[in-house]
Parts: structure tokens; sequence; C-alpha cells
């Protein structure tokens, strides 16, 4: 009793100065809040244990902090997948083939798909065959946060591998917590809408002792992805040239996903298990191009991994962490339409990975951190005279942070090795198969004025991306001899907010925050497929092409709390978010290439949006939830010839979503049974659009959602 | 109190500012009015252009030979109202009587219009790839063939489509070998190139002959791995055969196929590309995946010579794609295909290899035909 007041003080304390030190306004304000304090404060409401708090509070506001949803907001927005979630965040451009089960991916900052990595509770999902992670499969069900980091996550204390991406999006799954003396937390849900979506979900938690818990929790999505999508040509006089309805086939998906953690928490850390398992069959709904309407490729997944985080504090200056993995994927393609090539493919991917990290503190305002990483792939198929490759990754960081008053600065430099092994080789001599690398980040953030929260900061990385698999080793496609992307980042931002407590008899207060970051990439050697011979099934790797992006993104927060009654917590919220991202990412790989007529010198790169942006308004008011949300993507090319017939229309969707919860029972345990009933409307105007040509997105569709809480 | 309105005022002017922003979507608009294209006009080349895999980007370009100037997509102008213009991957064309064939591969269809491009009608031939006429009748040849789901070896065989030009229906089919591309008529014979592309790098190495009487497959010639194109020569009775090696080891090269004595001859060089005009042969080869060391030339059909042609500009080609010569005037044309995704461009040279002009093409320039 004694140590849980001791501890309640010290956190009050600490969230007190935490709070003047990252100038996060009072409540949970979405942005500007650093990774290390939801952490925290996850902990302070967990278990108000000091030791734990010790490991975790000296972590601080991150040097660029990351765009980030979570808790309500997240739920409160119309989503299914990670996929959805990420469209409000600038500089993210999403690729959507359309539908439940079509692929989705992210680009971030124009440099490409496999320059973001996904975390998922803290380690890199890793895809040695191709490097890009298709976020439709990342169901909403259990994410408690999804974070967009530019560079790598301003936090040094963490693996090798967090060092070496352009860009990481980190997802987060709800971490148990119980309320007073509560031994257990189930949550059942069930959501249904068009495409015949069908989609259980049930989560449960329980309290094995004080310093364990674990969570379990399984989802079943069924979906027949059928929607119908509408063409239209218009000739030049505005008449009609053609209108065609068809109704999308082959787009159906089935999954299971099942996850269980166990969350352990000693004296002077945390560790955490982590178990996932994923399984699906989905139709490929493919292009719809003249006199094919309907397509017939299938592709079944099996992912399978567990990994295990352990954290902990050893003396007064020296915290360790290490993090382990094993994941086992399975991947079949099937192309059943015996006029086009047959084909039945089975990859099987495997990875262990490891990794060590450890920070020291060597005084109160300066850490230095180091890790190794090692990284082991590989990928068996079943393509003739396929080359199984090996892939040995180490991957050793040095990182610094420096936090005084108004400056927080980190450097840090990270050494990539790569070894690739071929057991079957029938690859030319002259393939290169080591990589070595060494690349720096420096991100600095200064605060100008003492009591204003206003900050600027700026960051500069380079960083290489290996040839995935499929580049150098996929039969008759792979070109062994290539060489890694590499890319530059300069960015300088600034941001600033602030809470107005206000006398007006209604609204309690404001909080305001800007966000505003330039920035320039350069992309070289990128790695591009072009066909190989005359036939368009074959094609292989070059590194071809140099790319130079200049950006700019804006974003604007505003929450206003008005009073409804004397009670705080019956406080009606309204949050208004806007973004907005400006791109100029330019080929410039053949200068000669330059004419008016098709020519790709300077030309905007394929599918980047000189202009997009998102709206989201929230309003929370006791039980119930309502947002709405826009997103828009400006006018895309579909290759850098920025030439009429390559122009993709501009696209965007409104989206509308409510949820009201109701407590069924209550006593004064406060073990309340709550039920919630949702319901979202996406495209509400029913927009036809194509994000990726011949794509066909779906027009209006919406679900219904019931939740019970126990 | 003031400045909270201030602050709210922010947001709201962005919000506005990205509802101006939404004006911006228009309805897809056909390119510009038909083009009026007279019946009597002058010679003209048509360029087929593949577009990628996917892009439903197969567009045709008109080129006037006198006026030297090219208009780009012109299918769509003259055919407003089909939907999904052309189609996906156009892989040849030809001219037989007075209408055109076009063939689009993974739209599955033979598209036949007049000779100014005006749509005629379709027909549905799954997988095609080339086509050559002969007596009233269309030959295409087609990779989606039979398939013996009970061989554990499984293979698809291709197949050849005869086509009656005037009803424009498919009246029979011949199984062939292994994904069928080039087709030449010869007498009464029809010669089908195999490439087994499909089962790389085990490609098929035949010749598929069919009687044009029977319209049955009559014999398997064996000539090299990976068979593309097929060109027949009336005045020797022979066949020049291009073999597109395996990519790899084995490098690729062009054979003559002497009809009267059966002799087949290795000529000791590779045409990626071919076309044939008065006895000569013109050809490009080279290293075709990188665009490096292209060389460019032509093969009497007589003495068996070849004589390189120095293109002017070639340091500018990037990836030629396909070669015509003028029948008339002796000019080249070379059409470059960059590097797949982008526009390409239409070259013209006088017969000695001197540039005279250049156009840029649709995506992927591939197959030039003649129209009067």
């Amino acid at each position: 009793m004694r140590n849980q007041l001791t501890a309640i003080l010290f956190s009050i304390l600490l969230s007190l100065s935490l709070k003047a030190n990252s100038g996060v306004p009072a409540s949970n304000a979405p942005w500007g809040e650093s990774g290390s304090d939801s952490l925290y404060l996850d902990s302070i409401a967990r278990l108000f244990r000091i030791d734990e708090i010790e490991v975790v509070a000296r972590q601080e506001k991150d040097v660029t902090p990351p765009q980030r949803l979570r808790g309500e907001q997240l739920h409160a927005l119309a989503t299914t997948s990670v996929a959805d979630a990420v469209r409000y965040f600038s500089g993210i451009q999403l690729k959507d083939y359309g539908g439940v089960g079509g692929m989705k991916t992210v680009d971030l900052r124009s440099m490409g798909s496999q320059h973001l990595a996904v975390f998922y509770d803290g380690i890199a999902i890793g895809n040695a065959q191709n490097g890009i992670v298709d976020l439709g499969k990342f169901s909403m069900d259990n994410l408690e946060e999804v974070a967009l980091y530019n560079g790598q996550k301003s936090e040094i204390f963490q693996p090798a591998r967090d060092f070496g991406s352009a860009g990481t999006l980190y997802l987060k799954t709800k971490r148990p917590k119980f309320s007073h003396d509560k031994t257990y937390n189930v949550e059942v849900k069930m959501r249904g809408g068009t495409f015949g979506l069908a989609n259980p979900s049930v989560i449960y938690e329980q309290r094995l002792s004080d310093n364990i818990h674990i969570s379990a929790n399984a989802e079943y999505t069924y979906a027949t992805g059928r929607y119908h999508f509408h063409y239209r040509k218009e000739l030049a006089d505005g008449s009609v040239a053609w209108d065609t309805t068809a109704v999308r086939e082959n787009g159906d998906v089935q999954a299971f996903r099942a996850e269980a953690g166990l969350f352990g928490y000693t004296e002077r850390g945390k560790w955490h298990v982590k178990g996932y398992y994923y399984q699906s069959e989905r139709g490929i709904p493919g292009a719809i191009v003249n006199n094919v309407w309907k397509n017939s490729q299938r592709q079944w997944d099996r992912n399978a991994f567990v990994q295990v985080n352990y954290t902990t504090s050893v003396g007064k200056r020296t915290d360790l962490q290490v993090n382990a993995k094993y994941a086992n994927d399975k991947l079949r393609y099937l192309n059943p339409d015996t006029t086009l090539m047959y084909i039945d493919n089975l990859f099987l991917q495997q990875q262990v990975y490891m990794s060590a990290s450890a920070r020291w503190r060597l005084f109160p305002f300066w850490d230095i951190a180091a890790a190794a990483d090692y990284d082991l792939n590989w990928l068996k198929a079943n393509l003739t005279d396929f080359s199984n490759p090996i892939r040995h990754t180490v991957l050793v960081s040095a990182a610094t942070a420096v936090s005084y008053k108004w400056l927080k600065a980190q450097a840090s430099v990270l050494e990539t090795y790569v070894k690739d092994k071929v057991p079957s080789v029938k690859v030319p001599s002259t393939t290169k198969n080591t990589y070595n690398a060494v690349t720096p980040a420096v991100f600095v953030n200064v605060k100008p004025i003492l009591h204003e929260e206003w900050f600027i900061r700026g960051f500069y990385k380079m960083v290489y991306r290996m040839p995935t698999f499929n580049d150098l080793y996929y039969t008759d496609v792979g070109s062994s001899n290539l060489k890694p992307e590499k890319t530059r980042q300069y960015d300088l931002g600034s941001e600033w907010s602030r809470l107005f407590a206000t006398d007006v008899t209604r609204l309690r207060s404001v909080e305001t925050g800007l966000k505003a970051d330039a920035y320039f990439n350069q992309v070289e050697n990128k790695i591009v497929a072009i066909p190989k011979g005359n036939s368009q099934y074959r094609w292989m790797m070059l590194n071809l092409g140099y790319v130079e992006i200049t950006g700019a993104e804006l974003s604007a927060d505003l929450r206003f709390r008005f009073r409804t009654t004397t009670r705080p917590t019956d406080d009606l919220t309204l949050y208004l978010h806007a973004s907005y991202t400006f791109q100029q990412a330019l080929d410039k790989t053949n200068p000669d290439d330059n004419d008016q007529y098709g020519g790709t010198y300077k030309g905007q790169v394929a599918y980047i949006p000189r202009h997009s942006g998102s709206a989201t308004g929230t309003l929370l008011w006791r039980g119930l939830t309502a947002s709405y949300s826009f997103v828009y993507v400006g006018q895309r090319f579909t290759s850098s010839a920025n030439i009429p017939a390559n122009i993709v229309q501009p696209w965007y969707t409104h989206d509308l979503a409510a949820s009201w919860t109701i407590p069924v029972s209550q006593n004064k345990t406060a073990n309340t049974t709550k039920i919630q009933i949702g319901l979202e409307i996406n495209n509400i105007f029913n927009q036809q659009y194509e994000v990726i040509p011949n794509y066909p997105m779906p027009g209006i569709n919406g679900k219904g959602i019931i939740r019970v809480i126990i | 109190m003031k400045t909270t309105y201030r602050k709210k005022i922010i947001p709201l002017t962005i919000l506005a500012a990205i509802n101006l922003c939404i004006g911006c979507r228009h309805a897809d608009v056909v390119q510009d009015t038909p083009v009026e294209l007279n019946d009597s006009s002058a010679a003209v080349l048509y360029i087929l252009n593949e577009g990628n895999m996917g892009s439903n980007k197969a567009t045709i370009d008109l080129y006037d030979i006198a006026a030297d100037s090219i208009i780009r997509d012109i299918y769509p102008r003259m055919n407003p109202n089909v939907v999904k213009e052309l189609g996906d991957v156009g892989n040849d064309i030809a001219v037989y009587g007075n209408k055109m064939y076009i063939i689009v591969n993974v739209s599955g269809k033979i598209e036949v219009t007049d000779l100014r491009c005006r749509r005629i009608g379709q027909i549905e031939v799954p997988n095609c790839r080339n086509i050559t006429f002969a007596a009233g009748y269309a030959y295409v040849s087609s990779y989606a063939g039979p398939v013996d789901y009970n061989n554990p070896e499984y293979k698809q065989l291709g197949y050849v489509a005869k086509i009656d030009t005037t009803t424009l229906a498919v009246v029979a089919t011949c199984t062939v070998g292994y994904q069928p591309n080039g087709v030449a008529i010869a007498g009464d014979m029809l010669y089908v190139a195999n490439s087994g592309g499909y089962m790389a790098p085990r490609y098929d190495s035949t010749v598929s002959v069919i009687s044009l009487d029977s319209f049955e497959e009559t014999q398997r010639l064996t000539v090299a791995q990976n068979l593309e194109s097929i060109i027949y020569d009336s005045i020797h009775n022979t066949l020049f055969i291009s073999s597109q090696g395996n990519y790899n080891t084995l490098p690729a090269e062009l054979y003559r196929l002497d009809l009267t004595s059966g002799n087949l001859q290795g000529l000791g060089f590779a045409a990626t590309k071919m076309y044939l005009c008065r006895q000569k042969l013109y050809f490009y080869s080279g290293d075709m995946l990188t665009g490096n060391n292209i060389s460019y030339g032509y093969l009497s059909i007589e003495t068996l010579q070849r004589t390189p042609i120095t293109l002017s500009n070639s340091a500018e080609i990037r990836m030629p794609y396909s070669i015509y010569v003028d029948e008339e005037s002796e000019d080249i044309y070379l059409t470059d295909a960059r590097d797949y995704v982008t526009p390409g461009v239409l070259y013209r040279y006088d017969k000695n290899g001197t540039l005279v002009s250049k156009h840029r093409t649709g995506d992927i320039p591939g197959h030039i035909i003649k129209v009067k």
C-alpha cells in the first residue's frame, strides 16, 4: 500500500515534469506526443509500479515527432485495415488495388514502397522476397496505435534494424489494461456490410498475476468482394462516348488471424512474447481491360511468427534490450486460366532475427546507445531453376542523443552487411552477392522560446535499400548484379502547439497544433522492372533511375472541449485535423529525354500526386462518437512522361462513421459490460475512381459493427 | 476569447482551400474530336503500340509519310464509342483486302477495322499472337491451346485459328507446338514458329508445318530454341526463322530453311526483328536486355551477304523494338521502346541510315504496316 502511494506520487510528479518537458498539452492531445509517453502512461494506469517507470521514464520527447493515430481517434475513423488509417498521414501515398482483398501498399515521400519498414509490436515485418508489406492484411481490430516516422523513430534505444529504412511505420497492438480488481477483459465484435463482409473477432485478456498478463485475439474475415463499378467517357462536347457498369469479380477473401501475447513486468524491466498466425485465401481481381471483365488468379497466404522482447535496466545508467523473432511465411499463387500462362507457384520464406541493444546514460543530458542485429532469411520456391537464396544480414548501429533545455539532438550510424548465398547456382560469375554500407543520420530539434511550445527541427538521413530476392533471383527475372537503391533525405520542419483555457461558459479549452515540414529527397540507382525479350511475360530488373523529390507537408489540429455538465467527463470534444502534402517527385534519369511529346526528364514520377490532403472531424461525447473524414489525391500520371494520355484523374472520398457505447450493467467494482453499436459509410458521394488505372475502386459502401465489452 | 476564434479560422481556411481543390476532377474525355481521314488520303503508316500488360494502352498511331507528321492514338478518335478502347497489349497488325486486323493479346481478340481504323468487328481468340493470310482466310497463332491436366509435366500447347475473313468467324483450329509466335504461308503450307516461352528455360525448338488443305499439322521441324519470327522468301522458296536463344548461355541466331532441299542453315548472326523488302532482309540485333551493342544491317537474300547499316543517331536509340522498310522509297523506319513504360519513338531514315525525322509514339511501339 505504501509502495503504491509512493508510486502514484512519483508518477504524478513524473508526468508533470514530462509534460513540462515535452510541451504536451494536458489531456491526450494527438500531436506532439512522445512514444515513450504512451508506454509510460500505460504503465501508470496499469500497476503504479516505480521500477518499471524508471525504465521508461527517462525517454523524452521525440526529436522528430511521428504522425500518430491512436485510441478513440483511431477507432472513430471508418477504417478496415491499416492501409485505410495511414491515408490520413501526410507524405503517404496509398496504392490500393481495390476491395477488401485487394493489395494495399504505401509509399512515403515518393521514395517507393520498399523504403518504408513496417514494425509490428516493435519488430520489423520482413519480406525478403519482395520487400513490400501489404497493409491490407493488417487488421485494425486489435491495434491501439499507428505511428509513422520520417527517417527513423527518434529513440536511440532500439534495434539496429530500426535505423535501417527511409521511413518507419509502427503498428502497436493493445496491451491488456485492467481496471481496479478486474482480472479479465473480454471483447466480442461482429462487423458486417457491403462486399458480403462478415468479420467476427474476439479478444480475451487475463491477469495471470500482478506481473504477468495474457492477451489472446482471433479474427475471421469473409467477403465476396463484389461491388459495382462504373466507367464512363465523354466526348469533348460533353456527350457520352461510352458508359458501362459491371461487377468486380474474383475479389473474394477469406482470412483467419490469431494472436496471443504474454506481457510480463519484472522489478527492473518488462518482457513480451507474441505469437501470430494468419491464413488467407483470396482472388486477385486483376486489371479491367478491353474484353476482359473478370480474372481468375488466386493467392493463398500463411504467415506465422513468434517474437520476444525483453527490456531491463542494469544499474542506474544502463538499459538493455533483446529482441528475437522467427517467422515462417508461405505464399501460393495460382493462375488457373489455361488460356494464359498456367502458374502454380509456391514460395516458402523463413526468417530468424536476433537483436541486442544497450543504452548508457553518460550524463543526465547525454545518452549513447549501440545495437547489433543478425537477420537470416531464406526463400524456397517451386519455380524451375529457382536458386533458393539465403541472405545473412548483420546490422550494427551506434547512436547518441543529447537533451539540453532548448536542444534535443540525435545522431546515429548504421553499418549494413549483407551476404547472399545461392545454393543451386545458376547465377553468372559476375554476381555480386555481398553488400556493405555505412549510413548516417542526424536529427536536431530546437526550442527557441522557453515558454512557447514551438520547435524547429531538421534531419538528414542516408540509407540503402538492398535488392530483394525477387529483384535478384526470381528465375528469369532477377538480375544478379543489381546495386542497392540509395536514398538521401533532408528535412526541415517546425511545429507549434498551445492549450488555451477559456472563461467562456461552454467552452472549457481549445488546443491548437500546427506543423510544417519541407524536405528534399534523392533516390539513386532506383530498381525498375523492364520486359525481357519481345514478349511481355518475362521481366528483368535494372538499376535505372534517379529521382529528386521536393516536398512540403502542413498539418493543423484543433481540439475544443465544451462543458455540458460540471463534470469534465461529460465534456463534448470536437477534434479537427487537416493535412496537406505537396510533392514534386521528378524523374531526372535521362536529361536527353526531354521533349514535350513524351519525354520523361523532370517529369513527375508515376502515381505521385503533386497535391494531396486529408481532413477529419471527430466528435466525442459520453458514449457517442462521430467522425467525418475526407481524403484528396490530386491528379497523377501513370508514367514520368507527363502527357495527357497518362493522366489519372484526382480522387477524393468522404467517409462517415458513428458509434454509440451503452453500458448495460454496472456494479460498484466497475466491472461494466458495455455494448457498442457502430455504423460506417464510406465514399458517401459514390465517387467512381481508380487509384491504379484499370483497378476500379468501390463506390458507396458501408458496414455495421456490434461490439460487446465485458 | 478572441484568440480562440482566430485559431478557429486557420483550419477552417485550410478546409475551405482543400474544398476548392475538389473542383479539379474532370470527366474522362476522349482525346480531341475524331480525325477526318479522307479515304483517298496519301499513304500512311500505322504503328501499333503494345502498351504494358494491364495498362489497356494498346494504341495505334498514324504516320503520314508525305507530310512527315504523326497523329497519336487514333483508335478512340475513330471509334469513340468503343468501351475501353483498343485493349491490352497489341501484338500484331496486318492488312488483308480492305480490312485491317489488330491482334490484341491480353484482350484476347482480333480487332477488325477498315483501312481508316473504323471498327468493323472483333474475333475472339484468347492469347493471340501473330497473323497471316491466304485465300480468304486469316491464320492466327495463339498460346491458348488444349491442356493435358493428367500430364505431370504440365504443358500448354498452342494452336492456330483459321478465320474466314468475310464472316470473321473462327472456322477451324489446329494444335501446334508450345507458345507459337510467327506464322508464314509458303505455297499451300503454313509454318508456325514455336517458342516454348512459358516453359523457360526449356524452350520449344520446332516449327509446326500445317497443310492448308486439311488444316492439320503434317510435320514438326526442329530448328533452334525459342523461335520468334518467320518470314517467307518466295523467290528462293526459303524461310528465315529467328531463334532468340535462351537469354543466357545460348545466343540468338537467324536460320534459313530451304524448303526445296529441306536444308537448314544457321546464318551465324542474330536477328531480333526482321523485315523483308526488295530482296533485302533488314534486321537488328544485340543485347536486348541492356540495349547495348545493337547492330543494324541487311542480308541479301540472293548472296546471303550481310551489309551493316550505320544509323546516324544510333547513340540515341535505347531499345529498338521493330524495323520496317518502305517498298517505294526504301526509307527505313525503326521504333524505340525506350524504357517500356514511357512513350516510344519512331525514327525515319533514308536508305543510307541518315535520320530524316523522329516522332513520339505510344508506349512500346512494336509493329508497323503501310496502308494506301
